[in-house]
């Protein structure tokens, strides 16, 4: 066979591919899949860019509310309560590829108002109604896809590219139709990567061309397919490796697929718990039980919540507006401690995580591709960690308005800090360097052991 | 020999087979190490959850009865939190309870919603799931199963067997329920004393239902029949055992892991629940625009409540009318939290119904269902947890305003209550629906998984009557 024969034996096993019914079930699959996954994605977009538009508007209506009764004027005794009344949004940033990786972003909070009297740890309290029974149902994303069902679809494409006519013997002629093990597997491969990985890119692409035009969109889209990439070449030296062995069809589909069940169903979900065990997080009961004491000490001499109805004079509501500050002040220092440690304790087991999901491909690739596209528990955390920060800074320049003699003016409202979102995460490199030299050693195991294979 | 006999030592063959493979041997192995390290993660959360619970109880009491003289109303604004319990059985099947919150403040003027979700501290990663008996069972026993059953009729072809079994007596259409027989004792053999580590680890928690127990049982046996007739069924299908292996797991796929996930998804577009700003807006709303005796409607408030006690001035009434204002705009709070909160439980209900679709085209969906609604960890327990709690904080809200009513005179909101008034207010206390609440809800997805059944036993025969027509 001459080097002009390569092409016609890709070419050759390209239209084979295309007539087998196996190949055409795994593309409905595949195709049905991806088309879900969009369209969940959108779902969850459009249900995000929603939620952020009502928080941003309802918070800048209570702003323009604001800003008009300063303009009209008011009395000293309702001017000086004007400090409790700011809110200001806290909105976090949107996920670049939100639609192609969920993560952690239908659990995490996207938006809340701060003000003088808010706590870190209730910031985000009220974002809780979505139904728990679909929440634990899981998600079809596009990520789902590329780590779960496409490593799936190609086992089932690529499981027996040699063991199948090894079993039925006619191994030795096909080899000698096609010139060998190394170019008859790389003939076989090409098309079957293509079959499972050009939907993907096409749905990449999609996503790229429609999506809305967030920052950071292009760079996370191009990581994310990187990612997914990787993480399928790595899948395909797998199905490579153990064809290369002296197996029947049936050995090498079984191998394949507990070896997919172990790294993507089993090390996931059982790491992650042991993690759990071994590295529990303080208790968030412990949080509610420490603010609440805190608080109640703190109010022994309050009468009520309402500053405005103690009474309509101007010295009341000033040492009203001063006992509110001292109680929001001792809680916000009870609860502190325990908040540090947990935001630390949360660190230590993502950067636990992180290590052992070396050990676990899918995993690594799953955590990668939610950093991509921005929804990952490390960004979600980094939201919440820089929220907290801002409802200490805000607070702090609201009580000191709220303490001068001056009243508050818009100019004041200009001032104030504004909640700035954490900078994204640096691309995962690290992930994706693991996943590609793992994917490469596979190959170069493959290759050697290719050389060495003779037809039976 | 009898036919029973020849089945009998078919099935005995089979689990010879089985035992002599080292591969399925060991990850039999590993799915039982799977599941009994799934058990003790679950025993080790459920009671460390209860001993937190129990310990944030008791201090959250000692705040309450010791935070000395205060206006009942301010102590309103405080007031308590009410903290879910595990049932015992969430250590078999955790259900919706990690994506629930379970901590709820109960306040005056507000019904809050649960908080504190188990999940939202969950490290990331690639999330199939939450790692808990019922997983093992949903998901990884199928698979093996599958695994193990894909060979049981098609490798007998391929190996020419099957020829040798029906010449030595077999009719074909016996070798179905013979290998199905088999499956079945090897399903046995690995799924028994998974379930007895869990069962025990489960008695160990707390007590348990035993009828509930029994039909938790029955639903997964009910489910591993329904998947072991569907593996037989592939396995004489198929040509070979590879193409009866890689079907069977790409059934398992598209059941177990894509359909729910397609349900979830079309619910949620279904049934949107509302972004929490426009819920509390419209609940801000609500309130703003009703009854409000202490603004717009005060004076026809205080002319209301002087008609009633027959006097002409507010000093000579017997009671404090703040105390009254307080409780009349608690009531029409009231009114306005049932009519949001059961909007969204509505919502929620549509997404259930939605959701149930997916039951057609996978058997995951009721069972689950099923097996939450039984361990007591399905969304209608954690919506009455919700319902209980609030009808808590009315009964404290209302406790201490009638207080304020009685007692503060003059001194209105000066008026300080002191330990007797706190501690007339019980702990909130709180057992879930019990077993038959569960199956009055559940019986849909009972029905489901019962046509399941019928459906793969229906497959089995006539895969089983194709085999008789080919005498293969």
């Amino acid at each position: 066979m001459t080097a002009l024969a390569r092409p016609s034996l890709l070419a050759m096993e390209g239209r084979w591919l295309l007539r087998s019914r196996l190949a055409l079930a795994v593309l409905a699959v595949l195709m049905g899949a991806i088309i879900l996954a969009l369209a969940n994605g959108r779902a969850l977009l459009a249900a995000q860019l929603a939620s952020r538009a009502a928080a941003s508007s309802e918070l800048a209506e209570a702003d323009a509310r604001l800003r008009a009764g300063m303009a009209r004027g008011m009395p000293a005794a309702d001017a000086v309560l004007l400090p409790i009344r700011v809110r200001m949004p806290v909105i976090a940033p949107l996920p670049p590829l939100i639609d192609a990786s969920a993560g952690q972003a239908p659990l995490a909070p996207d938006a809340g108002a701060a003000g003088l009297r808010s706590r870190a740890d209730t910031l985000f309290a009220r974002s809780t109604l979505e139904n728990p029974e679909l929440l634990m149902r899981g998600g079809l994303d596009l990520g789902f896809v590329v780590l779960v069902i496409a490593p799936l679809l190609l086992v089932v494409l690529g499981h027996g590219m040699i063991p199948a006519d090894r079993d039925s013997g006619a191994l030795r002629l096909v080899l000698a139709q096609g010139g060998g093990v190394g170019r008859l597997l790389l003939a076989r491969s090409l098309p079957r990567l293509a079959l499972v990985l050009a939907p993907i890119a096409l749905a990449l692409l999609w996503l790229g061309l429609s999506g809305p035009d967030l920052p950071g969109r292009t760079t996370a889209l191009i990581w994310w397919g990187l990612i997914a990439l990787a993480s399928l070449l790595l899948w395909w030296a797998l199905v490579l490796l153990v064809n290369s062995l002296r197996s029947s069809a049936d050995a090498a589909a079984l191998a394949l697929v507990a070896i997919w069940a172990l790294f993507t169903l089993v090390l996931p979900a059982l790491l992650t718990a042991l993690v759990g065990l071994a590295q529990p997080l303080p208790s968030r009961y412990a949080v509610i039980a420490k603010a609440r004491a805190a608080e109640v000490a703190a109010t022994a001499q309050w009468d009520n919540d309402h500053a405005e109805a103690v009474s309509d004079e101007l010295a009341s509501r000033r040492d009203a507006l001063a006992r509110t500050l001292d109680v929001t002040g001792k809680v916000a220092a009870a609860i502190a401690p325990i908040m540090a440690d947990h935001a630390a304790r949360r660190a230590g087991r993502q950067e636990t995580l992180d290590q052992l999901a070396l050990l676990a491909p899918p995993m690594l690739a799953a955590q990668a591709l939610a950093r991509a596209a921005g929804s990952d528990a490390g960004a979600v955390a980094q939201v919440q960690d820089a929220a907290a920060a801002h409802v200490a800074q805000l607070r702090a320049a609201l009580a000191r308005l709220a303490t001068r003699p001056q009243p508050m003016t818009p100019a004041d409202l200009d001032r104030l800090p504004r909640f700035v979102a954490p900078a994204p995460a640096a691309p995962p490199l690290g992930a994706l360097a693991w996943l590609l030299a793992l994917a490469s050693g596979l190959l170069l195991a493959a290759v050697r052991q290719i050389n060495r294979l003779q037809p039976d | 020999m009898s036919p029973a006999a020849i089945a009998a030592s078919v099935a005995a063959k089979d689990w010879a087979e089985y035992r002599r493979d080292w591969r399925l041997a060991l990850i039999s192995l590993l799915v039982a190490l799977l599941a009994v390290t799934a058990v003790v993660a679950a025993f080790v959360e459920v009671t460390a959850h209860d001993a937190d619970r129990r310990a944030t109880i008791a201090a959250d009491r000692v705040t309450w009865e010791g935070q000395g003289a205060r206006n009942p109303h301010s102590a309103a604004h405080f007031a308590f939190w009410a903290f879910r319990p595990l049932p015992p059985m969430a250590l078999l099947d955790p259900g919706v309870l990690p994506y629930a919150g379970s901590a709820i403040w109960l306040e005056a003027h507000n019904r809050n919603p649960a908080q504190a979700r188990p999940a939202e501290d969950l490290a990331g990663g690639l999330d199939l799931g939450r790692f808990s008996a019922a997983w093992v069972f949903q998901y990884v026993l199928p698979l093996l199963l599958f695994i193990i059953g894909a060979g049981l009729v098609a490798r007998e072809r391929e190996a020419g067997t099957l020829r040798l079994m029906l010449a030595s007596g077999l009719a074909a259409g016996q070798v179905m329920p013979a290998k199905y027989l088999a499956l079945g004792r090897i399903a046995a053999v690995l799924v028994l004393p998974l379930l007895a580590a869990a069962l025990v680890a489960t008695l160990l928690a707390g007590p348990v239902d035993g009828v509930a127990l029994l039909l938790w049982l029955s639903a997964y046996l009910l489910y591993f029949a329904i998947l072991a007739a569907l593996a037989v069924a592939v396995s004489a299908l198929c040509a070979t055992a590879a193409q009866a292996r890689l079907l069977l797991v790409g059934l398992w796929l598209v059941l177990l892991l894509i359909v729910p996930r397609l349900g979830s998804g079309l619910a949620m577009q279904a049934a949107p629940v509302p972004t929490p700003h426009d819920f509390a807006a419209g609940v801000q709303a609500q309130m703003k625009s009703g009854h409000d005796p202490f603004g717009k409607d005060g004076k026809a408030f205080e002319a209301a409540v002087m008609a009633r006690y027959g006097v002409t001035r507010l000093e000579d009434l017997p009671v404090n009318i703040d105390g009254l204002r307080l409780e009349a705009a608690e009531q029409h709070g009231n009114r306005v939290f049932d009519a949001a909160w059961g909007r969204l439980a509505a919502t929620h209900e549509a997404g259930r119904a939605a959701l149930r679709l997916a039951a057609l085209l996978s058997p995951l969906v009721p069972l689950q269902n099923l097996s939450m609604a039984l361990a007591g960890s399905d969304a209608a327990v954690q919506r009455d947890f919700q319902d209980r709690a609030e009808a808590h904080r009315r009964r404290i809200i209302s406790l201490l305003n009638a207080d304020m009513t009685a007692h503060a005179g003059a001194a209105g909101f000066d008026y300080h209550a002191d330990a007797a008034l706190w501690r007339r207010a019980p702990d909130f206390a709180w057992q879930p629906p019990g077993t038959a609440a569960a199956l009055a809800r559940s019986w849909p997805d009972a029905l489901a998984l019962g046509l399941w059944l019928l459906a793969a036993l229906g497959l089995l025969r006539l895969a089983g009557r194709r085999l008789a027509a080919g005498q293969q």
